[in-house]
């Protein structure tokens, strides 16, 4: 494992190749039809909208707005930090961010409509890299979703945290996977996992695995996941406020996702409004 | 309090590392085959019925491949061709401690097994190899109408009850490769059946010893509470260090019927050379309640996974775990709960300790039914990292098919932390006393749960194991 981790790039690639050999290091190869894309320290906003990979300067501070990419690979330089907003509705996306020493990665994803799968890969190379992920999910009628996040401390104090609150209503399906890797030379990591889910149609189904597998012990590693109904009492609070049902359903749903999406700025907002427009459409209306 | 210092940095396993000399009264050719099958059944003048059942499960092992998840097994599916499945001790089967043989009985009188029996239990078994060599139920048990008997013993004194529980519904023969092969070569083992209504005190226990090299252990503990029976079943496990393989496939059934209650403890210390794949699993009927405390200490791999069917209405399942992996050790345990009943209930609690480049990990499963509605299931599992070399793993399962329960499962990883370290050494204790008391504190609520002996023997155990190992 010694071995291995010298062998990874540790500053960020100036050539598509080098950029190659680095993904390729970390486990990811990178189709030969993707270009690389250089985002300089001027950039602050970058939309993506085909497969794509991105090769962040040394601290610059970046938007990176994805809404359709089924391909995405970020690597973020040293000291940079990257705002990541992706909605994945209907398909299955791979998206893979590297982070070199001190960067930090800020993303946040949504699921939507049938059959929508996120397949993610952080690697935290660098020392003190720093990632967050948080996602959204909401399935209705007989859709079926799945997310899988996988979270590689390779560097010294590394930190990271996974959110995940997911929302099942009708008949609908979803399966969530969070692995938390810390690779033995990654010394004085901090890591963290959650994944709450609501389920809310009388047959919807949920798998939940989050996964620890930690090679150090000088760590910090939590994790905790709950499943469960929406809390009578707080359906009954509002009611007695003259609240109908449903709509004080929604409340409680909006107030559930809140906790991920207020801090996802815009982005939030854009999501919140798919969710709400979702539940909507959803066979039994959204609420019981 | 005083906490001994130990210079040994290894754990001192003498007692129970030591074999006797081998000289059973008969012992099958090593490897597994078909002559091996119907010879075990022939020794044991089994009906037909039950030897036709080995040979289907014989067949099924065949036609089936080893598993390919989890730890590595190369070397015991390298070495299996070279275990004896059945070996006969000296011994016949006795109720007088004074009639074992000098050699089996001290080694029984080393680990603590007459102590304890004259101490605290009902009842106590002990296996042999392959065979019970001594068995002894209290009498005021036996004139309630309580059976604790030898699996083989069973078989020929109520072949009805055995043929209606033995590898039917709860552990079918089909279960997985090892339970086929269980199924095929089992030997020995305990039958306990608690009638209606009694409350058996104090536990029954079985002791399980590995005496030969290249030895195999495979039996079979069958355990039956009738409705709104009380029982504990404690059992231990050992065997003397050889450089060769051996291996332990055991088969735990326990039938949890309408609102009875049954305790089972294990303290699983096989020696290090040993793979311990072993499968137990309990049914829960209506408002019945399981309980395990299981330590999993000893071995060189250990695949366990307890688990708990709550197939009637307000079952519970309990379950404690503690897992210990020191050098060159890998413990995959876990605990399973189906929810397959309304409002059944399941708490889970794993802890587990790695040091010196062991790796342990945490493997379970929670399922609930789409029937399972009005229950409720937590688990928790901590993990402990000595040091830098060695590996905690988590691989939490939740398949929730309902939506009127409430799952929560958290775990968490981490060393020994400095400031709990620094607080207890500024009030006078040394560094490696205050490691032991940390750690003691860690596994409190699973020894606790112990019963005496078995307590202060972990306790024992891991304060050994952990001296000089950490800093």
């Amino acid at each position: 494992m010694r071995a291995q981790r010298q062998e990874l790039a540790t500053s960020v690639p100036t050539t598509a190749d080098a950029a190659r050999a680095l993904l390729a290091a970390a486990g990811m190869q990178l189709p030969q039809s993707i270009g690389i894309q250089n985002i300089t320290p001027n950039t602050h906003e970058v939309t993506v909208t085909e497969d794509a990979c991105l090769v962040i300067a040394p601290g610059s501070e970046v938007t990176v707005t994805d809404l359709s990419a089924k391909f995405a690979a970020l690597i973020l330089g040293e000291g940079s930090i990257v705002r990541y907003s992706t909605i994945t509705e209907g398909y299955c996306a791979q998206r893979f961010a590297y982070l070199l020493a001190d960067a930090r990665l800020d993303w946040s994803d949504a699921l939507l409509r049938d059959s929508a799968e996120s397949r993610n890969t952080i690697c935290l190379a660098g020392d003190g890299a720093d990632a967050k992920y948080r996602s959204a999910l909401l399935c209705v009628g007989d859709e079926h979703c799945s997310t899988s996040t996988t979270m590689v401390h390779r560097g010294n104090r590394t930190a990271s945290s996974m959110l995940t609150r997911a929302a099942l209503l009708d008949h609908s399906e979803a399966k969530y996977r969070g692995t938390v890797r810390i690779l033995p030379d990654a010394a004085g990591c901090d890591a963290y996992q959650r994944a709450d889910t609501l389920l809310l149609g009388d047959s919807a189904r949920m798998d939940a695995t989050p996964v620890l597998e930690i090679a150090n012990n000088d760590v910090r590693c939590t994790h905790g996941v709950t499943l469960g109904q929406v809390d009578d009492e707080q359906l009954f609070y509002l009611e007695s406020r003259g609240i109908a049902r449903p709509v004080a359903m929604e409340m409680v749903l909006e107030g559930f996702f809140d906790q991920i999406l207020i801090s996802m700025g815009e982005h939030g907002r854009r999501v919140q409004r798919l969710l709400l427009e979702r539940m909507h459409h959803a066979p039994s209306g959204g609420t019981r | 309090m005083t906490l001994p210092i130990v210079q040994d940095i290894t754990i001192d396993r003498a007692r129970y590392d030591t074999a006797n000399p081998h000289d059973p009264r008969f012992e099958a050719p090593p490897g597994v085959t078909e002559e091996v099958v119907r010879t075990i059944s022939a020794a044991k003048r089994e009906p037909e019925w039950m030897l036709r059942k080995r040979l289907a499960a014989f067949a099924l092992y065949g036609a089936t491949s080893f598993p390919t998840w989890g730890p590595d097994l190369s070397r015991i599916i390298r070495d299996i061709p070279s275990i004896k499945f059945f070996i006969q001790p000296k011994a016949k089967e006795t109720t007088r401690w004074e009639d074992l043989p000098e050699d089996i009985r001290r080694t029984y009188e080393r680990i603590g097994i007459p102590e304890a029996e004259r101490r605290s239990l009902s009842g106590v078994g002990a296996q042999y190899d392959s065979e019970i060599v001594y068995h002894n139920l209290k009498r005021e048990w036996e004139e309630q109408g309580v059976v604790f008997l030898n699996m083989d013993e069973a078989l020929s004194r109520y072949p009805d009850l055995v043929k209606k529980y033995f590898m039917t519904q709860c552990v079918p023969i089909n279960d997985h490769k090892f339970a086929m092969l269980h199924a095929a070569v089992w030997s020995g083992g305990t039958f306990i059946y608690i009638p209606p209504g009694v409350k058996v005190k104090v536990p029954l226990q079985a002791y399980f010893r590995m005496n030969a090299e290249f030895g195999g252990q495979f039996e079979h503990t069958l355990i039956i509470a009738d409705k709104e029976s009380e029982v504990h079943y404690i059992e231990g496990c050992s065997a003397p260090q050889y450089n060769s393989s051996a291996l332990h496939a055991g088969c735990v059934e326990i039938f949890v019927h309408e609102g009875a209650r049954v305790r089972y403890s294990s303290v699983e210390n096989w020696s290090r050379n040993t793979f311990n794949l072993n499968t137990k699993r309990a049914l829960v009927d209506k408002d019945g309640t399981v309980e395990w405390v299981n330590g999993n200490l000893g071995s060189g791999t250990t695949m366990l996974y307890p688990c708990s069917v709550l197939r009637g209405e307000g079952a519970r399942s309990d379950s404690l775990g503690i897992a210990f992996a020191g050098p060159q050790q890998h413990q995959d345990t876990g605990s399973k709960v189906i929810h397959a009943a309304p409002n059944t209930a399941s708490t889970i609690i794993a802890k587990s300790i790695s040091r010196g480049g062991g790796v342990t990990s945490y493997r379970g499963l929670v399922k609930m039914a789409p029937q399972a509605s009005g229950s409720r299931t937590a688990v928790s599992c901590d993990a402990l990292l000595l040091d830098e070399r060695s590996v905690s793993n988590t691989y939490p399962d939740m398949r929730i098919d309902c939506n009127r329960v409430d799952v929560a499962h958290e775990a968490s990883v981490g060393r020994i932390g400095d400031e709990e370290i620094f607080y207890l050494m500024s009030r006078g204790l040394s560094k490696e006393q205050a490691r032991q008391m940390v750690v003691a504190g860690f596994i409190e609520p699973i020894v606790k749960q112990l019963p005496l002996e078995y307590s202060v023997e972990l306790n024992k155990l891991i304060e050994l194991e952990m001296e000089g190992s950490v800093g």
